[in-house]
């Protein structure tokens, strides 16, 4: 009789044992799958290569044909932006002003920085282009609150227009965000 | 050669031949080849060669020629030529041969004007003769004779016995010499006073033509000009001794010169005279003539017209008489008056009397040793100026003529007695007196009768040998001058005798002898002090006076001869042992070199008990830097001037009884006795004006005492230090409501309240603004004036509140607006308005031309009297009363610019139009209300349009005016009608940078067999520098920052981490000029071992907001 309960009670620590480690093992897979197809990072990398799609949003602007001035091997970009940027949580967008003018000879690349958080990036955008709206980025509207963000900034990513390659300077402009809701 | 060949030319060359040839037969008709020539009369001997003459004028020419030649007479030779000779020397032998001139033109046989020529005849009598003429009248044989020979002065003759002449003429100073047996015929005359100059150990006696001599001579010393000397021939005559007669040489004529008598001899033996005393003639070269004489006067007869020594080339020099021992000797005047000759009067005992005086004018006489009596009513010895007369051991005996002087200084000749007894003496100031002894009854003297002694000597009585002091001395006391024996001694000379110590030892600084300091003139350094080499006492004073420096042991004695203007450096510490006074100086320095002086005090002024005062005046530097100190006491009569150059150097003790005492620097040590003040002196008297006393407690400044705090009751509970500091007026308290300065007591004539809020008190207006101005308000206390332009520039913003008084017009200074500043002028209604209605700035406001200045006039109460504008900035006038204004005439400006809106220019009631008005007087700004612009002017005053209406579409809506747009706000507004231009937010950059590649060169690898290792060298970043260009077309400035962000350890560097690049110059919206700048960039660390991205460079972009004071206006 001793010998039966005794048997009994290892079959059940037994059957314990591996429910809690199947329990734990679906526990793993779950985390494993959320953490590689579902979490949002919220970093956004800069990439060392052009992006190959260019901005749907940019429209061209005039030029008057010349470059600018830039030494043999080197590059050169030119900035026309107002630092004020309205961003509304409605429809999940920021609009703003920011022409990469023609004369320019660097393509480029436009985030939008909330306190070192990239709420909205471009695709490429060649010179002689105007940018005035860049959806926001999946979830960055989640982080965002109305009211107006001084710690802001443009950062412009250029990339060599041949090879692609991304330029060994990027630039970044100071804004204010103004978060709509 | 042939007669075929005989041509013309051969026949004329043998004509010229022949010519040549008769001539030369007629030459040698002289010249004959051993020298002889027919009819020769003389011949020239020279260097053993002999040529022969037919005449004489040729031979004596050639002889001439011929230096020691001989030219010798062959025949008797009479020739009507005078031969003259001029130079040469040579002998005219007249071998036993007669030489006449025949001639009764030319007269003279031999005329020798230079040269020297010797004249004899070897071969019997020669004869040498001039014209010569006998003739009979009336029976009578008359004849005249014309000079052999005439030696003229440049030339010497020598005639030699065996030479007759019949006339010889000789120049005054010929050198003719005559020897024994020369014969002349006739007359020997002189230009000299006699021939005796000729005739030196000779003399003449009388013959016949052929020298047999008669027992006549003749007298030497006759003149002989004209006088003929008849025949005479040269004798030799050494001595006059035993041919003298009567006193006199029968042979040359002169008297006895006693040649054959001795010193000791009374009579002479030659002419029985008594001989009264000796001369002797001395010279420099050694020479001595000793000579007798029967008198002084004879003897001095006897120097007449001598210069030198007879007999010698050596001058006379000294002549001395001495009177035979016992003898009296008589006389009248005696003359000493050769300037070049010392007289030696030795009375030798004898007794010298004078119906006359000895007279001097020049030269030296010394008489001594004798008695000297004289008639002559001035006395025996008459010294005239230029004259010097030495007396020794002479006694004058007086004759009792009471105006009789045994000395008579007749027009300021050299007197020096050194013994003897004079009786009286009358001497004068001028010429030079000594008198080093002898006894005198009176001394008739017109000046100090010190400068009469000898040093060392002093007058004592005559009777009792009590000493006189020169002061004491009149023309009737009889004195002994006698040797100083009891000096007075004071600064090494003795008071008495102006004796001076030559101070041969010291003891304690003083002389052995005389007592007398020592005055350190050389003085040495040994170890860290200073000592002098005299005396070698420890230098503790160094006095300098300009140039004069001396050396001093003791302080008291530097003091005391410190002369005004003196410095006194102290070159050691010293500690006073009794109180050193420091009187009777207009000022001397001490300079405490960093030194002490302690002990007992040194006091500046004295006064005694009666109450007199002795002033004296200090000044007290520290030329060390604040190392020194010094205890003072400041008595009646004392001025102190403390006045180091910092705050270090100490007073360790000051009391103050009296006088003045300033201290301008250094500081009084704290505790209760080291200040003391009596008789009422407080301690605001040691303040000069604008000083302030501050507090040291510790060495640490505290703070400035307040004026009304310095009463001496706090001095007892003093403990900490008190510095004396010009005060700057600074940091009054914030209460501040008085007219005088807290600290020093100073009157101000204003005071700046800062914006900051400190209050500062000027004493001059326009220096202490131009010196301490800043934003804030100046407030004036009391009616003042500008001594300069009151400027204010470099943007300050004052308030000018004349606060009811007046700024004087007529000073030298203005008020100066210039450099973006602003002035607000504020007034306040007087206390006498009947006198002053308003607050009148009588002062020009120029608007300076280095940046425009801005005039505000804040109320009614404010007067200018004549303003002028260059320019006229933002000026904005809504008030003030102007006596004249005036704009710069060259500028498109006018008076009515300066209106604020809605004012006009008033004189009295009438409303002025100043709309093309530069000059204008008498005019007050009042209200006025704009209606009708015309060109943007009020049609009324003139006032441009102020635009305060508003504008609608660019358009002002009072005057119309059309906005351009010149000027644009931080807001990217128009200035004026405040249209927006710009998007103020705007931003655009360019941003450019060189090819960013970099090269690494990796370093030296090594492999170590032994530990099996390979080690290697850091490696090396190349060092170009990648630059990296900000051009910004904003409209605002921009700021750029640069940040590097290395991969696996990369490091870099930028030249410049931040960049402000002004703003863009704009037209309108339109940036029409870029501004740029730009950094550097290298890579500074990090390794790589393949290419590799090294990091990135961010440039981090923000606009430059405009500041709170900055109103972002650009123009286009």
């Amino acid at each position: 009789m001793s010998n039966t309960n005794t048997e009994e009670k290892k079959d059940k620590k037994r059957k314990i044992l591996i429910i809690i480690l199947i329990v734990g093992i679906i526990l793993c897979l779950a985390v494993a799958i959320w953490a590689l197809f579902f979490r949002d990072t919220n970093d956004r990398l800069a990439p060392d290569y052009a992006p190959g799609v260019s901005e749907s949003n940019a429209t061209p602007v005039d030029g008057d044909g010349s470059k600018l001035d830039v030494p043999d091997g080197g590059g050169g970009i030119s900035i026309e932006y107002v630092s004020s940027v309205t961003v509304d949580l409605s429809d999940n967008k920021a609009s703003f002003e920011y022409t990469h003018p023609a004369k320019s000879t660097q393509n480029i690349v436009l985030q939008i920085v909330v306190k070192d958080t990239v709420i909205a990036q471009s695709g490429l955008i060649a010179p002689g282009n105007k940018l005035k709206e860049l959806p926001l980025l999946k979830g960055a509207a989640k982080k965002l609150s109305a009211g107006t963000y001084t710690d802001a900034q443009f950062k412009i990513l250029s990339y060599d227009p041949e090879s692609g390659e991304k330029a060994m300077v990027d630039t970044v402009a100071q804004i204010t965000v103004t978060v709509q809701e | 050669m042939n007669g075929k060949n005989f041509t013309v030319k051969n026949k004329t060359l043998s004509l010229a031949l022949a010519l040549i040839m008769l001539f030369g037969a007629l030459r040698v008709s002289v010249l004959a080849a051993d020298g002889t020539v027919e009819n020769a009369v003389a011949q020239v001997t020279s260097n053993g060669t002999t040529v022969q003459y037919d005449n004489l004028p040729d031979a004596v020419a050639a002889a001439e020629a011929a230096e020691g030649s001989t030219v010798k007479l062959l025949t008797d030779v009479k020739i009507s030529t005078r031969i003259n000779v001029n130079g040469g020397n040579f002998t005219i032998d007249l071998n036993g041969k007669t030489w006449e001139n025949t001639s009764s033109s030319t007269l003279f046989a031999l005329d020798v004007y230079g040269g020297r020529v010797t004249v004899t005849s070897t071969n019997g009598m020669g004869t040498i003769y001039g014209y010569n003429i006998t003739w009979e009248d009336w029976g009578e044989t008359k004849s005249e004779h014309y000079n052999a020979v005439i030696v003229a002065d440049d030339a010497a003759v020598h005639v030699t016995n065996g030479v007759r002449m019949n006339m010889l003429y000789a120049y005054k100073s010929a050198d003719l010499t005559l020897d024994p047996g020369v014969i002349i015929t006739n007359n020997f005359f002189t230009q000299a006073d006699t021939i005796e100059q000729f005739l030196s150990g000779k003399a003449l006696q009388r013959c016949d033509e052929n020298g047999n001599t008669v027992n006549e001579y003749v007298p030497l010393n006759d003149s002989y000009e004209t006088q003929d000397t008849g025949c005479v021939t040269v004798i030799d005559h050494s001595t006059c001794s035993g041919h003298v007669v009567n006193g006199v040489c029968e042979v040359c004529g002169n008297a006895c010169d006693h040649s054959g008598a001795t010193s000791s001899d009374v009579i002479c033996s030659d002419c029985n005279a008594t001989l009264a005393l000796t001369m002797t003639l001395k010279s420099n070269g050694g020479s001595t003539l000793v000579l007798q004489f029967t008198g002084i006067t004879p003897g001095l007869a006897y120097l007449k017209g001598k210069s030198f020594i007879p007999g010698t080339n050596e001058r006379i020099e000294t002549v001395e008489f001495k009177l035979r021992s016992g003898i009296s000797l008589t006389s009248d005047n005696l003359i000493f008056d050769d300037a070049g000759v010392c007289f030696i009067l030795d009375l030798n005992g004898s007794a010298l009397t004078l119906s006359g005086s000895i007279l001097m004018s020049s030269g030296e006489l010394t008489v001594c040793n004798g008695t000297v009596d004289s008639e002559d009513v001035f006395g025996a010895f008459r010294v005239y100026s230029g004259g010097t007369l030495r007396l020794e051991n002479i006694t004058y005996a007086d004759t009792g003529n009471a105006e009789n002087y045994s000395v008579y200084d007749n027009d300021g000749g050299n007197v020096f007695i050194t013994s003897g007894s004079y009786g009286s003496v009358w001497l004068l100031t001028s010429g030079t007196k000594e008198l080093s002894g002898g006894t005198f009854t009176e001394i008739h003297f017109g000046g100090d009768y010190g400068q009469l002694l000898k040093k060392g000597r002093v007058y004592t009585d005559a009777t009792t040998g009590a000493y006189i002091p020169a002061d004491s001395m009149n023309s009737s006391t009889a004195v002994k001058i006698a040797e100083c024996t009891d000096h007075t001694m004071s600064g090494g000379i003795c008071t008495k005798c102006g004796f001076a110590c030559s101070h041969p030892s010291y003891e304690n600084g003083k002389c052995t002898i005389c007592g007398s300091p020592c005055l350190h003139e050389e003085v040495e350094i040994d170890g860290d002090a200073l000592f002098c080499k005299v005396c070698h006492q420890q230098i503790v004073i160094k006095a300098t006076n300009g140039d004069a420096v001396s050396y001093y042991s003791d302080i008291a004695v530097a003091e005391k001869n410190a002369s005004d203007g003196s410095t006194l450096t102290l070159i050691k510490n010293v500690s006073l042992e009794n109180k050193v006074f420091v009187t009777n100086k207009n000022g001397i320095t001490l300079d405490l070199n960093g030194n002490s002086l302690s002990g007992e005090a040194l006091c500046v002024g004295n006064s005694d008990s009666e109450g007199n005062v002795t002033e004296g005046t200090l000044t007290v530097v520290d030329g060390s830097g604040g190392k020194g100190s010094v205890g003072l006491e400041v008595r009646n009569g004392g001025t102190l001037v403390f006045k180091p150059d910092n705050i270090y150097t100490k007073i360790t003790e000051l009391d103050i009884y009296g006088g003045s005492a300033k201290l301008y620097g250094g500081r009084i040590c704290g505790g209760k006795n080291s200040l003391k003040l009596y008789n009422n002196v407080g301690m605001v008297d040691l303040l000069p004006d604008g000083y302030a006393f501050r507090v040291y407690s510790e060495d640490q400044p505290g703070d400035l005492l307040c004026y009304s705090d310095l009463k001496n009751d706090n001095i007892e509970s003093r403990s900490a230090d008190l510095v004396p500091e010009q005060c700057g007026h600074a940091n009054l308290p914030l209460d501040f409501s008085g007219e005088n300065c807290t600290y020093c007591n100073v009157a101000f004539v204003a005071i700046l309240k800062t914006a900051d809020g400190k209050i500062r008190g000027f004493e001059d207006l326009a220096k202490d603004w131009n010196s301490f101005g800043e934003n804030g308000t100046v407030t004036l206390l009391q009616d003042t004036v500008l001594s300069e332009n009151m400027t204010f520039t470099n943007g300050v913003d004052c308030i000018l509140d004349l606060n009811g008084y007046v700024i004087d017009p007529d000073g030298p200074g203005k008020l100066f607006l210039e450099g973006n500043s602003k002035l607000s002028v504020k007034g306040r209604e007087r206390e006498d308005p009947y006198v002053i209605s308003e607050n009148w700035v009588r002062c020009d406001v120029h608007i300076g031309e280095n940046g425009a200045g801005t005039l505000d006039i804040t109320d009614d109460l404010v007067a200018f009297s004549v303003v002028y504008f260059s320019d006229i900035g933002n000026t904005q006038l809504k008030h003030g009363t102007f006596a004249h204004i005036y704009m710069d005439e060259n500028k498109d400006i006018f008076i009515s610019d300066l209106l604020a809106d809605g004012c006009a220019f008033f004189s009295g009631a009438k409303l002025i139009n100043m709309a093309s008005v530069r000059d204008y007087s008498a005019v007050t700004i009042e209200p006025h209300t704009h209606k009708t612009f015309e060109d943007g002017r009020c049609t009324v005053c003139g006032a441009k349009c102020k635009h305060t209406s508003g504008f609608t579409d660019d358009k002002c809506n009072a005057c119309g005016y059309v906005c351009t747009h010149e000027k644009i706000d931080g807001d990217g507004k128009c200035s004026m009608c405040s249209k927006q231009l710009l998007d103020p937010a705007l931003i655009s950059v360019d941003i450019t940078w060189e090819e960013m590649s970099f090269s690494y060169n990796e370093g030296k690898k090594t492999w170590d067999p032994i530990g099996h290792s390979l080690s290697a060298e850091d490696g090396i970043w190349d060092q170009t520098e990648k630059t990296i260009t900000v051009t910004n077309k904003s409209y605002r400035a921009v700021k750029a920052e640069f940040f590097f962000n290395g991969t696996d350890g990369i490091e870099g560097t930028f030249g410049k981490a931040s960049l402000t690049v002004e703003g863009a110059t704009m037209d309108g919206a339109t940036a029409v000029k870029s501004e740029s700048d730009a950094t550097s960039f290298k890579i500074t660390g990090g390794a790589i071992d393949k290419k590799q991205y090294l990091g990135t460079i961010t440039v981090k972009v923000a606009a430059v907001l405009p500041s709170k004071d900055d109103d972002g206006k650009k123009e286009g």
